[in-house]
């Protein structure tokens, strides 16, 4: 097993087995839970999920096949785990969104801005290699609503499609621009409040 | 002369740059918009946020935080998940 690019065990169907089970959380537990940390944020659901999707997968150990990496593997199943307790709390399909105080603030009645946005001292290309940005809009994604934050990782971190989201949130797709809108606002007010525009 | 500030307010912009991202605008929208940024330095600023946000998040999605005890299992978690798989 010295050799890095050693290919693993190949069974004489031509498919690859899975790595043995006892090495599995000591391996790819903290990749589960980093990806779903990031999602759900609470410490305690995030272990349930990492718990169910190495179940999951230990029934569904047969149909790995070796076409990817075995952790690219148990995330796809992490992937549909998540999506299924984000469904799971939408359980009520909501025919309207209540309003949203703290973006409605953001604006005096003639619709113009109380607090003015500031120039942030980056452009995109440099936010995608920032260091400093990512605890920040960690912090600031958790702070969101629950609606907005799940609205907002599919469409963003995971880069659905809106159709799909919708179909995910049980949302009709204008519930869903606007939970979206929200977001951004509440995301660009939050990190304006922890300085994002001194970063250079 | 005509100013855009007066039929398309800020609160009005930020919707249509944010949905703008989302979806695909009707024209008169999107004249609109770009006319209200043209002469709104604060929609401005708040439309490169946007898309300092959605990079930042795509940064997020690729690249979780490096290893620290919040971002890694607990010691108990790891414990209870290998006595589960046992």
């Amino acid at each position: 097993m010295t050799n890095p690019s050693a290919k693993p065990a190949t069974t004489p169907a031509g498919s690859v087995s899975p790595p043995p089970v006892d090495t599995w959380v000591d391996a790819y537990g903290d990749i589960l839970f980093r990806y779903t940390i990031s999602r759900v944020s609470d410490r305690s659901i995030a272990e349930d999920i990492v718990q169910e999707t190495f179940v999951a997968a230990l029934g569904a150990q047969a149909k790995f096949s070796g076409q990817c990496a075995f952790s690219t593997w148990l995330v796809g199943i992490l992937k549909h785990k998540v999506l299924d307790y984000f469904r799971a709390q939408h359980r009520q399909p909501a025919a309207s969104l209540d309003d949203d105080q703290v973006v409605a603030s953001m604006f005096n009645n003639l619709g113009h801005w109380r607090n003015a946005p500031k120039r942030w001292h980056m452009t995109a290309e440099q936010a995608a290699e920032s260091a400093e940005l990512s605890p920040l809009i960690q912090a600031c994604l958790e702070a969101l609503p629950p609606m907005q934050r799940e609205a907002i990782i599919m469409r963003l971190m995971d880069d659905q499609a809106a159709d799909d989201v919708c179909k995910t949130l049980q949302l009709s797709a204008t519930n869903l621009y606007v939970l979206l809108h929200r977001a951004r606002l509440r995301l660009r007010n939050c990190l304006e409040k922890k300085g994002v525009d001194q970063l250079a | 002369m005509f100013n855009p500030l007066h039929i398309f307010s800020c609160r009005a912009a930020a919707e249509a740059a944010s949905l703008k991202r989302d979806a695909k605008l009707p024209l008169g929208n999107r004249i609109t918009l770009a006319m209200h940024l043209a002469i709104c330095s604060m929609c401005r600023c708040m439309n490169n946020q946007f898309a300092i946000i959605e990079a930042a998040l795509r940064k997020l999605s690729r690249t979780p935080e490096p290893d620290n005890s919040s971002q890694s299992l607990s010691a108990q978690a790891r414990e209870r998940l290998k006595s589960r798989l046992k």
